[in-house]
């Protein structure tokens, strides 16, 4: 083992074991983990910034005024600047440009996004289920198959159906009420299945994690005796 | 005005780009070209953040508040990442191994302590939730689901115990299906307020 | 238009809908005898903690989340920036103002530019610190790192978590239940969900979150959304339905 890997090792178990104090209650320690994350993380974030985004991607194609590409580059120069502006006088109203623009791009990808790659896939797949070549198997019917394309359907308008919004002083006993009471309890059991699944998915990842963690501990530990 | 003006952008901006998608084919330089400038702004956002919050640190260090080692901590732990990284360069092996020998353990020991963390919540959650529908099938869920991860029994033997098995295996997909075609109808509701400019009531 | 394939249909089918469903349901919204929907019962504690900080003299930290990275968390981080908006609507005057931690730089920039706002309509821009807004990190991890110290602080009255929020964000709950802090989560991640469900605190499950109206605040917003919500399901469920049965039936492809 080098001095460095030995350094790196024992800077690993330092910090492992501050981050597990908090097992012991909050304490510096563990605060001082969390800022040595918080501000690692922002260096290098920093760091990468300027080195691949600003430099290349803004400030050195400027070189090449006046080409169109370095005229067209001047455009999220001036967002940029009003940006900067804004760090310099807090009530500078005219940066909310530069935020708006970014916040109008965002939200533009995410429509196209959310549709493109979760709803139209989704419901495609609920719907793709009930193909009939599925439902059939050597001539006879495929049981399992026709009971999961049917409780997919259910089930998911019964999760859909437990957030639908109710009226503020809706009374109790109408009929509407009643069927959405039940498909909505329907839907309460499925979201308990995937939450339990999931927080045991979590779990796992976890305590494979921990075990690595403290493994990696222990055979420091060992290294010394 | 000022937050109208940022709106006003937002509504803009976003059209433009929802249009640019929907044209892809034709208008996808133009995309491409909206979207370096999107990178470049928030690039520059961030770097605004990160010095805004060296700034507030720095300060702190300097009024003597309360815990201000941790904020010392925070500026030490900066300047030893963000110099190196711009003087060796961020992609040299050296500053790398710096980096991962101090995050890796980190975030590692972070994520295990979340494990203990959620075994505790977990044991707690009748106290906390009560009997409910949700909590009930949260709990058999997840003790099933700890039982089948952990892989202490094999049913592949028993026709019957693996076909139930599989069927249960697919249940978690229906709740996490209508989840999401829920979560995305709310997404997709923002985003229309946004680009609409119609975001709140307070704008 | 020759080579627009069944995914892109029912993409730009949906957007078409869901705009016309935003219509008719403003249209709706005018007649005005239409009963209000209740409030997200998640929404309702943020009010609690809202008074309490008030009559204690006491600041509510909130966390935004860690920013518009992610997939459908992208818009989560808008809908904690309206939550923001609303909190800080009443709490300008408060001995202590709410108190907010972003993970992310152009959320912490927008958060910065609200909250500025806000003292700025009430006339008390000399009130406005901008370390009250602050990015605390950059990934999921650190920001929630950058979070915990501060929740640590004894002059906190309550903690407010809306965003994109990773199931990792367990460990905050976990730190405010040991300091006797209580907190509200609201995270439209279905894992960050799942994992928070598990803690004390009142949890808004699935598309709630992405309507925050809390007591009489943002009311007209939230009527609107959720009516919109509650139309656009009865159309996918009735879609849904028939599209099931003619794959079945053999019309469909």
């Amino acid at each position: 083992m080098t001095l460095s890997e030995l350094l790196y090792a024992l800077l690993g178990t330092a910090l492992s074991l501050m981050v597990f104090s908090y097992l012991l209650g909050d304490n510096l320690f563990f605060g001082i983990a969390m800022y040595i994350l918080v501000g690692m993380t922002a260096g290098y974030a920093a760091a990468v910034l300027i080195t691949k985004v600003i430099l290349p991607m803004l400030i050195n194609p400027l070189a090449e005024l006046p080409a169109t590409s370095a005229l067209l580059g001047l455009v999220p120069l001036l967002l940029s600047i009003l940006l900067i502006w804004m760090f310099f006088k807090k009530s500078a109203r005219i940066s909310g440009i530069a935020l708006g623009f970014l916040g109008g791009v965002l939200a533009a990808f995410a429509v196209v996004g959310v549709t493109r790659g979760t709803l139209t896939p989704q419901l495609l797949s609920i719907v793709d289920a009930f193909d009939p070549a599925l439902m059939t198997q050597a001539g006879y019917p495929n049981w399992m198959n026709i009971f999961s394309a049917f409780l997919m359907l259910f089930g998911v308008l019964a999760v859909l159906f437990v957030f639908h919004h109710r009226e503020k002083f809706q009374t109790l006993s109408s009929g509407s009420q009643t069927w959405l009471d039940g498909l909505t309890g329907a839907g309460q059991v499925f979201i308990g299945i995937t939450f339990g699944a999931l927080f045991v998915g979590l779990f796992s990842s976890g305590l494979t994690a921990l075990i690595f963690s403290v493994s990696q501990i222990i055979d420091f530990i060992k290294l010394w005796l | 005005m000022r937050q109208r003006l940022a709106l006003i952008t937002a509504a803009l901006s976003g059209s433009v780009v929802l249009l640019l998608l929907f044209f892809q084919p034709v208008a996808g330089a133009y995309l491409a070209l909206v979207l370096n400038w999107a990178i470049i702004v928030a690039s520059v956002a961030l770097l605004v953040a990160i010095a805004s919050l060296l700034v507030t640190h720095i300060r702190f260090i300097a009024v003597g508040r309360r815990g201000f080692i941790y904020s010392f901590v925070l500026i030490t732990a900066f300047l030893a990442t963000f110099l190196p990284g711009l003087f060796k360069g961020v992609e040299d092996p050296g500053y790398l191994g710096w980096i991962s020998a101090i995050q890796k353990p980190l975030e590692l020991s972070l994520l295990g302590l979340i494990a203990l963390v959620m075994m505790s919540a977990a044991v707690k959650l009748f106290r906390v939730r009560g009997w409910s529908v949700l909590t009930v099938s949260f709990a058999i869920s997840a003790l099933l689901f700890l039982f089948l991860n952990l892989g202490l029994s094999d049913w592949s033997g028993n026709q019957i115990f693996s076909t139930l098995i599989d069927a249960f295996l697919r249940l978690p997909v229906i709740g996490a299906r209508g989840l999401l075609i829920g979560v995305a109808l709310g997404a997709l509701l923002v985003g229309f307020r946004v680009l609409i400019g119609q975001e709140s009531d307070n704008e | 238009m020759a080579g627009i394939s069944l995914h892109d249909l029912i993409s730009t089918l949906i957007v078409i809908l869901f705009l016309l469903v935003m219509f008719i349901a403003w249209l709706m919204g005018k007649n005005k005898k239409m009963p209000p929907y209740a409030n997200p019962e998640g929404y309702e504690r943020i009010d609690e903690l809202m008074h309490r900080s008030s009559e204690e003299g006491k600041a509510l930290l909130m966390g935004l989340g860690e920013g518009f990275s992610g997939l459908n968390g992208s818009l989560g981080d808008q809908t904690s920036l309206m939550v923001q908006r609303i909190l800080m609507s009443r709490s300008v005057f408060n001995d202590q103002p709410a108190q907010s931690y972003s993970g992310d730089g152009a959320l912490a920039c927008i958060s910065q530019m609200i909250v500025h706002g806000a003292y700025d309509k009430a006339m008390a821009v000399e009130l406005f610190r901008p370390e009250h807004n602050q990015l605390t990190g950059l990934s999921g991890l650190s920001w929630m790192a950058g979070l915990l110290p501060e929740l640590a602080r004894s002059d906190n009255t309550g903690l407010v978590l809306a965003g994109s929020l990773r199931p990792e964000s367990l460990i905050i709950t976990d730190m405010a239940e040991r300091k006797e802090i209580p907190v509200v989560a609201a995270t439209g991640d279905i894992s960050g969900q799942a994992a928070l469900f598990a803690s004390g605190a009142p949890v808004l499950l699935g598309e709630d979150y992405y309507l925050p109206a809390i007591g009489d605040i943002n009311q007209a917003s939230y009527q609107h959304s959720a009516r919109v919500l509650n139309l656009f399901r009865i159309l996918l469920a009735a879609g849904l339905l028939l599209a099931a049965f003619l794959k079945l039936s053999g019309v469909l492809p």
